[in-house]
Formats: C-alpha cells, structure tokens, sequence
C-alpha cells in the first residue's frame, strides 16, 4: 500500500506541475480535471470519504464542466492566452522557491501540532448520541456548528450575487449548440443522466445523516443534473429571475432560520432543536439547503439571473 | 484476497500514470478528453477495489458521481454553451 501512495503523491506533483506549467489553456483544464480524479483518491486514501466525494462533485466534476464551457465559449477556441505573455524567469523561480518554503513550513508544523484531550472534535464525537443522526460530519455541520455553517448558506448566496453582477453570461440567452456535429447522442444522453444525476443528489443528501454525502455533495449533483439540461438545450438562460426560481434560492437559508426561530420559545435557544425531533428537522433543513445550493450552482454556471424552458 | 487487491490498484495506478502520456502527447483535443475518460474509468477501478481494502463503502458513492461526471465532461466538451458557434 506504501507503493500505491507513493505513486498516487508522485502523480498528483507531476499533476500539478503540469497544470500550472501548460502553455496551452485546454490542456491545462484537461490536467486539472484529471488532477481532481487523483485528489479524490488522495482523499480517500486519507479515511476522509466525505471530502472523497466533494473533490468528485465539485473539483473535478462541476468545475471542470464549467471550465471545459468556459473555454468553448472563447471565441474560436484560442489556444495560447496570449494577452498574458509568461512572467521572466526569476519571478517564476521565486513564486516556486517561495511556494515549496511555505509548503514544508506549513507542513512541519502541522506534523507538530498535537490534538488536545478535551479539543472540540473529541468533544463532539463524545456527544454524538445528542446530535440526531449518526454521522459525525452532518451533525457538526448541521447541530453542533449550524450557525457556520448558516453563515456559509448566506456566503454562497452572496458569491452569486457578486458573480451575476461582475461576469458575462456563460451562456446568454440563445440556445446551446454543438459545432456542425448534431449529435444523436446528445437528447439521449440527457434524458438518461439528467434523472440519474437527480437521483445520486437526492440519494447522498439523504445518506449524509448516516454516512459520508450531505447538503453540499448532494446539492452539486443535483446541479450537474441542471447543467445538462443547459447544454443539452432542454434548459437555457433567462434575463430575470422568476418568483420560484428566487424562492428556491433563499430556500435553504429561509428554513434554517424559521427552523433555529420557531424553537426558541421551545428550548430556549436559537437553533436549539428538542430531541425528538432533531432527526427530521435536519433533514429537512438538509434537502432545502442541497436545493439552494444546486440552484445556486446551476446559475452560477449560466451566469444568467435565471433559467428558463426555451420555446419549441 | 486483499493483497491482490492491493497488487491490481496498483497495477492501475501506474497504468493511470502511462495513460496520462496521451494527455501529454495529444495531439489532438480529443485525444486529450477521451483520456481523461480513461483516466476517470482507472479511478472508478481503483475506488472500488479500495473499498473493499480499507473497507469504506462510501467510495463506492465516490464511484458513483465519476461515472457520471464522466458523461456530463463529454457533454461539456461537445457542446457549445454560447450558441451560434
């Protein structure tokens, strides 16, 4: 096993090497994709599925979507960015040299740190019983720290609101297509991996009370399902925002809050839930958070303030 | 049982390293896509022999969303968000 990890560290080096060197934008997008395969493995050789999956989701999976579109919306696919001419040598050589200094820094120091007896994680795993549903992560991340992680709700919704002010729509509000070759493939594939994805999303924000998935993992599923509705043209961006659609956004936030406020008479806390009853509130606040958070995703994508159902 | 599990992901995790010299010789772009599907495919094998080696079920989910994600990147790579071309 030593073997395959040092295999897996080289490639991931190599990787990485390779994608801030490319000269060539898409082929540095193909090596970051491939990077974040390798960083999921890297993840679950490290006993953490749960960031396993969010590499998978949103590293290589949403984000290498969104860059590989990125990058066909360019006007005729430009192969060098030559706007930007390479730094001069020693500047490279100092980002470098400076970089590995900092990497060895950190990670002596890290290797140093000791856990505390009575540190907030051994705390938390104590208490476990208390928090509703089995898994450690969905119950620090919804009960034991909800109030970062309300905080984190609202930091995504500001994200995409200073994205659609700042950036121009990926895609505007004409109609995807594809280069000459109409594909067959393409009403195919998105009417098997659309109810698929919908499925996986749903499925892993429910298997986060008991094992690795969650709002977050789950939520970027569900809005890989609504980007191949976007590409496949069964979706396409719209100028504004219906009500529904602004609805779904603040969802997650709106009924994280009612929730933390209607049980402040009860238990005298916000966000305090009684126990019988915390397990279906988290999951409740679970799936409206997973919905904003897919929602939010897709637009994101878009870069549009809404989506729409073109006209046939 | 486990220590040929072990022997085939790393067996895998080479051949992962030997497909990514497509990626670097290209020529083509998609030379270059069909190999990230070929590097996605090595990865769902070695996930799925790692959990039965470290016995962590959840990378099967892992799996899961790579094997979509795969088509979802080759949709991507066709398509053409902008329209009009």
């Amino acid at each position: 096993m030593i073997l395959f990890d040092g295999v897996l560290a080289l490639l991931i080096v190599v990787l990485a090497w390779r994608c801030v060197t490319a000269g060539d934008l898409y082929l540095g997008i193909v090596v970051f994709i491939v990077m974040g395969l390798m960083l999921a493995l890297s993840w679950a050789r490290l006993d953490a599925p749960d960031l396993a999956l969010a590499e998978a989701a949103i590293g290589a999976g949403l984000l290498g979507v969104l860059l590989l579109s990125t990058w066909r919306a360019l006007p005729g696919h430009r192969r060098q960015d030559r706007d930007h001419p390479p730094a001069r040598k020693a500047v490279r050589w100092l980002a470098g040299v400076a970089s590995v200094a900092f990497g060895l820094v950190m990670a002596a120091l890290l290797h140093a740190l000791q856990p505390d007896e009575d540190a907030a994680g051994a705390l938390a795993l104590g208490r476990l019983t208390e928090a509703g549903v089995e898994q450690p992560v969905t119950a620090v991340l919804l009960n034991f720290r909800s109030y970062d992680t309300l905080l984190e709700m609202g930091v995504l919704l500001m994200a995409l609101i200073g994205a659609l002010l700042a950036r121009t729509p990926l895609a505007p509000y004409g109609a995807a297509t594809d280069d000459g070759t109409d594909s067959p493939l393409i009403p195919v594939l998105a009417t098997t991996f659309t109810p698929l994805l919908l499925l996986v999303g749903a499925f892993l924000v429910w298997a986060g009370a008991y094992g690795p998935g969650g709002a977050f993992q789950g939520g970027a599923v569900l809005g890989g399902a609504g980007v191949v509705l976007v590409l496949c043209n069964r979706l396409q961006g719209a100028p504004e925002a219906g009500i529904l659609l602004r609805l779904l956004l603040v969802l997650g936030v709106k009924v994280f809050i009612l929730a933390g406020l209607l049980m402040l008479p009860l238990e005298g806390a916000f966000m305090a839930y009684p126990p019988g009853l915390t397990y279906p509130i988290m999951i409740a606040i679970e799936f409206c958070l997973a919905t904003s958070i897919a929602v939010s995703l897709l637009l994101l994508f878009t870069g549009t303030h809404g989506v729409r159902v073109p006209e046939r | 049982m486990t220590g040929l599990a072990v022997l085939a992901a790393l067996a895998l995790v080479i051949f992962f390293g030997l497909g990514l010299l497509r990626i670097h010789l290209g020529p083509t772009d998609a030379d270059r896509i069909l190999s990230i599907q070929l590097s996605g495919t090595t990865t769902v094998a070695i996930l799925l022999l790692l959990s039965v080696i470290v016995d962590m079920p959840a990378l099967l989910y892992v799996a899961l969303i790579f094997v979509l994600f795969a088509a979802v990147i080759a949709i991507a790579f066709v398509r053409n968000p902008k329209g009009g071309a």
